[in-house]
């Protein structure tokens, strides 16, 4: 019987619990904004290098490119050519562009990759349920667990629910192409039924999560515990300490200089 | 000596914002591990009884009118704190497939919600959703999402939920209403094993599941108590013809009968095997 | 655990509890699915704060500033990752929404339209330096062409951003309060007498 850590598949970097994959992207995202270019490309580095090693690389990398590559090329790209900051121009192949513009967008693009990568990567490898769990058991609000994983599960259901009312409606004749206003005044009829159906649904639902105990304050248990291993906490306070000390020092060269 | 397990006494009460009785001056008691059927027409007014056994009524719809008492195995359901009434009594609401959390992954999840909730020790938790599984006759779901059930399946599993925390008085509204014919079969079975181990009180439009199942029986019209007694004396007498609130199908066949014949019999069939035996009688 | 005061701690729990709170959920995934439907019917906004708004209406602020919360992190969880950065400007939404509704604008529209300008100036405020430090400014949202046409005339990158809010983020969030209001209008009683701040939209 499957009771104790549901964190038995995948890949080394999908097996730490998930706080410590939090804190560890957390650690990420916090040090792109402090340190310089060199130091940017060594974070991006080892954001790819775990994204590799995880078993999701390639979901990653097919969000990062979706989502991710194209907003940081366009900014590279137009730091190069407009940067009012800096007048300095050169001519590269019959084009004007702006080298402090270029170096600019570089760092911004770079740091861009870095965090969204981190993120990607946690979001990737650690389930709704799993975090869930993870957040009630340092004692999180349940109540604000439970809204976070019931609109994970709702924007499946929502989603198709719109599908649904949209074809039902258009095949009753109502007007979803043409002139602007027209599609404007297509928006209620679809949109009211949804959410009258949820509001019904939410009343009777609140109910049922009340009597089941949702609301009540006290200690709570699980029946699947996630629970953080001794490797795990002593990494989680190295992170949190390094990740101080480098900010810490970065913020002093900052004054000094 | 059996005792009064729930009283409501002089009990009326008012949804905020309205001017009608959803329940006026209703009194009765129901006797530990008796199992009680509720009827009546729409509007009767059972919900809202089902809703403040349940504790429900004064923790979940705030600002309503209450006179007079509910008191459940000694706790006044208006008063006491929820976290203690849910342990007292069990809920099941109309709609099954809404009373889910719909946040957890698996079957086995999904019943020990309110468990986790209230604290449970694990190893007690872990031993109870087996139990409760096989209880239903879930157990080859445990590892399914709660949300790709069949309507039956649904049913059962949102029973265990209510039987988690192991509540002695069990209220059940319209339980067999999206179930198909099998599902209704099933569901009355385990009713039947669950009696006398709970007190039961089952809000039903589908009267075929008496006979076997409730000792006695409530009616309710606008709000208020129109007979509380035997099922038998009830159905078989032909009251609920007057009160036109249905009867076991075999029991408005005959009714039915008598009525295009033009005579009245003394008594109807109550049970399937009377019917039988009735019709047996004239072939 | 920060200890809050307790009339605070006691108006957070009366917005989220019994119905808010699936109630919270639906307006959290609301706000990421109407983007489907206005690509459906090809509108050129994506309303994805209505959610956020219908629950500060009917909830109150906490509830709004949960849900439009929850909202982006899901969102970075299944869409962009850097959504979460955008919280604040949810939480300002939220805030904002929820004492408009309080005041009980949004009973009619000549009173709750013009709280999604002053929303939609907020917004811009708030999301223009997250936007500028973590894009320059750049988000491949349709309206880039203001920040690089600002950038052009010399101005910062701070600025334009905040500009280019400026030019976006009123109408979208007058369209948004005016559509909120128009739902809330249709909302039955029996089911308006149910949530938290029902006196928002109901005069006893």
């Amino acid at each position: 019987m499957k009771t104790s850590s549901p964190l038995e598949s995948g890949s080394l970097v999908d097996r730490v619990h998930p706080l410590t994959k939090l804190y560890f992207c957390l650690a990420l995202v916090i040090l792109s904004f402090f340190l310089d270019l060199r130091g940017e490309a060594v974070l991006a580095l080892i954001a790819l290098s775990l994204t590799l090693l995880s078993s999701k690389r390639w979901a990653i990398i097919k969000r990062f490119l979706r989502y991710v590559f194209p907003v940081a090329m366009v900014i590279l790209l137009l730091n190069l050519l407009v940067y009012p900051e800096s007048p300095e121009i050169r001519h590269v192949i019959g084009i004007k562009v702006n080298p402090a513009g270029f170096t600019f967008g570089l760092g911004v693009s770079i740091r861009l990759i870095i965090i969204s990568l981190s993120l990607l990567l946690f979001f990737a490898t650690t389930s709704a349920h799993q975090l869930s769990i993870a957040l009630l058991m340092k004692g999180a609000n349940p109540r604000a667990i439970y809204v976070f994983a019931h609109s994970l599960q709702m924007l499946d259901t929502l989603g198709r629910k719109i599908q649904r009312i949209y074809i039902a409606q258009s095949s009753r004749g109502l007007k979803t192409r043409g002139h602007p206003l027209k599609r404007v005044k297509a928006f209620f009829p679809i949109l009211l039924p949804v959410i009258f159906s949820y509001l019904s649904e939410s009343l009777e639902r609140g109910l049922a999560l009340e009597i089941r105990g949702l609301g009540i304050q006290g200690p709570r248990s699980f029946l699947t515990e996630i629970r953080e291993s001794k490797l795990e906490r002593v990494t989680n306070r190295i992170l949190f300490t390094a990740t101080v000390l480098i900010v810490a020092w970065r913020i002093l060269r900052w004054l000094l200089l | 000596m059996a005792s009064a397990l729930i009283k409501v006494e002089n009990f009326s009460y008012r949804y905020k914002g309205s001017q009608k009785y959803a329940l006026a001056n209703l009194s009765f008691a129901v006797e530990e591990f008796e199992c009680c059927g509720i009827i009546g027409p729409s509007e009767a007014g059972k919900t809202t009884l089902a809703l403040a056994l349940s504790a429900v009524l004064p923790h979940y719809f705030s600002g309503g009118w209450k006179e007079g008492n509910v008191v459940v195995d000694g706790s006044d359901a208006f008063t006491t704190p929820l976290e203690k009434m849910t342990r007292k009594v069990g809920f099941l609401p109309q709609n099954s497939n809404i009373y889910l959390t719909g946040i957890k992954p698996t079957v086995r999840e999904e019943i020990a919600f309110s468990m986790e909730n209230l604290g449970f020790d694990r190893g007690l938790m872990v031993q109870r959703v087996e139990d409760l599984m096989r209880e239903v006759g879930i157990s080859h779901l445990a590892d399914r999402d709660p949300l790709e059930l069949s309507g039956g399946e649904t049913q059962r599993l949102t029973l265990a939920c209510v039987l988690a925390l192991d509540p002695p008085v069990l209220i059940l509204d319209e339980p067999t209403l999206s179930l198909d014919p099998e599902g209704i079969r099933a569901l009355s079975a385990l009713l039947r094993r669950l009696k006398g181990r709970k007190t039961l009180l089952i809000v039903e439009q589908h009267h075929e599941i008496f006979p076997r199942l409730v000792d006695s029986i409530l009616v309710m019209d606008q709000g208020r108590k129109v007979y509380r007694g035997s099922p038998r004396e009830f159905f078989a007498g032909g009251f609920s013809f007057e009160r036109e609130v249905g009867a076991p199908v075999w029991t408005e066949l005959y009714y039915e009968l008598s009525r295009r014949a033009g005579r009245s019999l003394a008594s109807f069939p109550y049970t399937y095997r009377e019917a039988l035996g009735k019709l047996t009688e004239l072939t | 655990m920060v200890k809050f005061p307790h009339r605070l701690k006691s108006s957070i729990k009366h917005e989220t509890s019994g119905i808010a709170i699936p109630f919270i959920a639906f307006g959290a995934a609301l706000n990421l699915s109407l983007g489907q439907l206005t690509a459906l019917i090809k509108l050129p906004f994506y309303f994805d704060s209505i959610g956020t708004v219908l629950v500060a209406v009917l909830c109150g602020p906490w509830a709004a500033i949960l849900a439009g919360s929850v909202a982006n992190i899901v969102s970075s969880f299944m869409f962009s990752p850097t959504w979460v950065f955008f919280i604040p400007t949810v939480i300002a939404i939220g805030a904002f929404t929820g004492f408009w509704g309080r005041r009980g604008f949004f009973r009619r529209w000549y009173t709750a339209v013009p709280g999604g300008l002053v929303q939609g100036i907020i917004a811009a405020v708030i999301s223009a330096p997250i936007s500028a430090y973590l894009f320059s400014g750049i988000t491949l949202g349709g309206t880039d062409f203001l920040v690089i046409y600002f950038r052009a005339v010399g101005k910062s990158i701070l600025e334009s951003t905040f500009l280019q809010g400026l030019a976006s983020d009123p109408v979208d969030k007058m369209l948004t309060y005016l559509i909120a209001f128009l739902i809330l209008k249709r909302l039955p009683y029996r089911l308006l007498i149910r949530f938290p701040r029902h006196e928002n939209i109901l005069t006893t």
